[in-house]
């Protein structure tokens, strides 16, 4: 057994780790000591500044983002709906922020990428409204006897995502034969033309409601018991559910207007530091969370611009290839248990 | 359990350093090709394309051309750019001769990559008006950025854009005026060709599209040549696609369809049951035997000088017999 520190120590070292190399590594690659003489001293070739600071950095920064995002939705998903395979693609609130942003730059009559501030705080809102009709029809469809169906809710979850998935083609070919592709790209996963503002756009939806989680983390934790004990010592669980929907829903919002739908990194993330965590409820899981989402948005961002440089796979997909290995060994799993 | 996570973490980061260990070559002699040529002496300059100024370093080789309207200019220029963008990672292979063994490839035509660009230290990119603005923004960090205009209208300023740029301004006025005589002569000599209704269609993912006045080659074969233009092409917005049944009832008397192996992957024999389909056996234009399958490439982007010559040529030589 190792022990929670310790756990948290190699996750930290992992992440320091794969962001040094994924500075270091790229189609252009640097030697570790132009890179620290560029990073540290400002010394360096133009050519090799710019690829840093101006490409490099903020594509690395925003994986980072993004891999907070997801394994953080991720985790309050599960612990919301007390079920292990929980996440922000299966349960179709993806396709609905998706939905939510293509609908919006349908009203607005062009897909564009560089809004101006009400544009992006108006986009975020039709993301966000799109997060909550995919989770509130959900919910609606899966509660029976006022019981949430854990089986109902993931299949209908499947079923919403691909729903919404179809309207986002729909409303993507209505706005322009020509964005077509280009919402595609987006929603496929990419993160190789982001820029210092989009990352400062991100980080600030994301941050503020990353401390709001971390104060209120053991509020989470607590939702795992049951209602009715819960009730008892005063906690009042509708409150504390909507306010962590609430904030899983900026999450993913954030992560897929940046970076488009990815699936499978709450799924993954969480299980893995599971794995690694011996105490789970505590902060010290929640930082090995944080830290670990990071660590595997890094290596897939990694993947995805180096296995066909200098073309590009989308992350999507780099994604699958990892998480599709997970979903079997999950099932196998619990066919072993079964046969226990 | 937990040892063998930490076994895993251990060996993944060994495997990524390996990774990027083996990659070092490439990029290096990139760089170096790209230093040999410096010596070009040029100043900058004011240029204006589309009633916007650009200031560049003219004339330079230095060129990154990161869209094939630009690529086909190139082409038809002979000026040979550091960089090219692909289609599902290649060069289209109508071009590929033309620009050159020693090109770059910059990526894809949607998200050139920056880094490879930065390395080629171009003096200017000539982008696309179909780029995401974010793709823009990135590359003017790079060199001064035009985004060469998509719209088949432009083709003159486009060439002579490049023109400019290269030092090859005389070549193409030349193009641009042996173009225009051709065309004079072809309506000339084919007076007939004002009651010929005519619909070019292009395979896209095994649909079949129908382009708008303006789009694609239907400005040419509309406004310049005088073909008779069925009237659904004016309701058209771009690009739209069009079921067989539909396009039957357009029945023109010529048929063009342009198909490109590269935007079509895993719709490989849609020629061959287009051809099959009893509704498309029964239209006018098929049993005229004036359905022209690729007439020219299918790859041509149709509003730039190179595919209209392309075409011109090819209709004087297969279909206005």
């Amino acid at each position: 057994m190792i022990r929670n520190y310790q756990a948290l120590l190699l996750s930290i070292g992992m992440f320091i780790v794969l962001f040094f190399v994924a500075l270091k590594v790229g189609t252009i690659s640097m030697s570790i000591s132009e890179l620290f003489n560029l990073l540290f001293f400002q010394k360096g070739t133009k050519e090799a500044s710019l690829i840093l600071f101006a490409f490099r950095l903020p594509r690395v920064l925003s994986a980072c983002l993004v891999g907070i995002c997801l394994s953080v939705s991720g985790d309050i998903l599960q612990k919301i709906t007390r079920n292990t395979i929980a996440d922000s693609g299966i349960l179709g609130v993806s396709s609905g922020v998706a939905f939510g942003a293509v609908f919006y730059f349908f009203l607005l009559g062009n897909y564009q990428t560089s809004l101006s501030a009400f544009q992006s705080i108006s986009l975020m809102s039709f993301g966000l409204i799109g997060a909550f009709s995919a989770l509130s029809l959900n919910l609606i469809l899966s509660i029976s006897h006022r019981k949430l169906s854990m089986f109902r809710f993931i299949l209908n979850g499947i079923g919403i995502g691909s729903g919404f998935s179809a309207l986002v083609t729909f409303f993507s070919l209505k706005i322009n034969a020509d964005d077509y592709s280009r919402v595609n790209t987006w929603l496929q996963g990419s993160i190789s033309q982001v820029n210092w503002e989009k990352v400062v756009d991100m980080g600030a939806w994301v941050l503020p409601s990353l401390t709001l989680l971390f104060i209120f983390y053991p509020k989470l934790s607590l939702l795992r018991f049951s209602d009715t004990h819960l009730e008892t010592i005063g906690f009042s669980t509708t409150f504390w559910r909507v306010f962590f929907i609430v904030l899983a829903a900026i999450f993913i919002c954030a992560s897929v207007l940046t970076a488009g739908t990815i699936g499978f990194v709450g799924l993954l993330v969480p299980a893995l530091t599971r794995l690694m965590f011996f105490k789970k409820q505590q902060k010290g899981y929640l930082y090995g969370l944080c830290f670990n989402g990071m660590t595997l948005l890094l290596f897939c961002d990694l993947c995805s611009k180096m296995l066909f440089t200098p073309n590009e796979l989308p992350l999507n997909a780099m994604m699958g290839l990892l998480g599709i290995p997970y979903l079997f060994y999950l099932f196998l799993g619990q066919r072993k248990e079964q046969q226990k | 359990m937990k040892k063998n996570v930490l076994l895993c973490g251990a060996l993944l980061i060994s495997l990524l350093l390996v990774g990027c260990e083996s990659k070092k070559e490439g990029s290096a002699t990139a760089s170096q090709s790209s230093n040999s040529d410096t010596s070009v002496a040029a100043k900058k300059q004011s240029i204006t394309y589309l009633n916007k100024d650009y200031q560049v370093n003219i004339p330079t080789k230095k060129i990154v051309t990161a869209s094939i309207e630009a690529m086909e200019d190139a082409a038809a220029l002979g000026v040979k750019p550091l960089g090219a963008v692909t289609v599902g990672g290649e060069i289209p292979h109508y071009l590929s001769s033309a620009l050159g063994s020693e090109i770059v490839n910059v990526g894809d035509k949607f998200g050139p990559n920056v880094e490879v660009m930065t390395s080629l230290q171009p003096d200017v990119i000539l982008g696309s008006t179909k780029f995401d603005e974010s793709v823009t923004k990135n590359l003017e960090k790079i060199a001064p950025t035009i985004n060469v205009s998509h719209q088949s209208s432009t083709w003159k300023e486009n060439l002579s854009l490049l023109g400019k740029l290269s030092g090859k301004e005389e070549k193409a006025q030349s193009l641009v005026s042996d173009y225009e005589k051709e065309l004079m002569k072809t309506k000339k000599t084919h007076a007939a060709i004002s009651d010929l209704s005519v619909v070019i269609l292009r395979v896209r993912g095994g649909e079949l599209c129908l382009y708008g006045s303006q789009v694609y080659y239907n400005p040419m074969l509309y406004d310049e040549l005088g073909f008779k233009k069925p009237e659904t092409i004016d309701k058209v917005k771009g690009q739209e696609t069009i079921s067989i049944e539909q396009f039957a009832k357009i029945n023109p008397d010529i048929v063009f369809v342009q198909f490109a192996a590269d935007e079509n992957k895993g719709h490989e024999s849609f020629i061959k049951e287009l051809k099959a389909n009893p509704i498309w056996k029964s239209m006018t234009a098929t049993k005229k035997n004036k359905v022209y399958f690729d007439v020219v490439d299918g790859g041509y982007q149709g509003g730039t000088y190179l595919s209209k010559a392309k075409m011109l040529e090819q209709l004087n030589k297969k279909v206005l017999k």
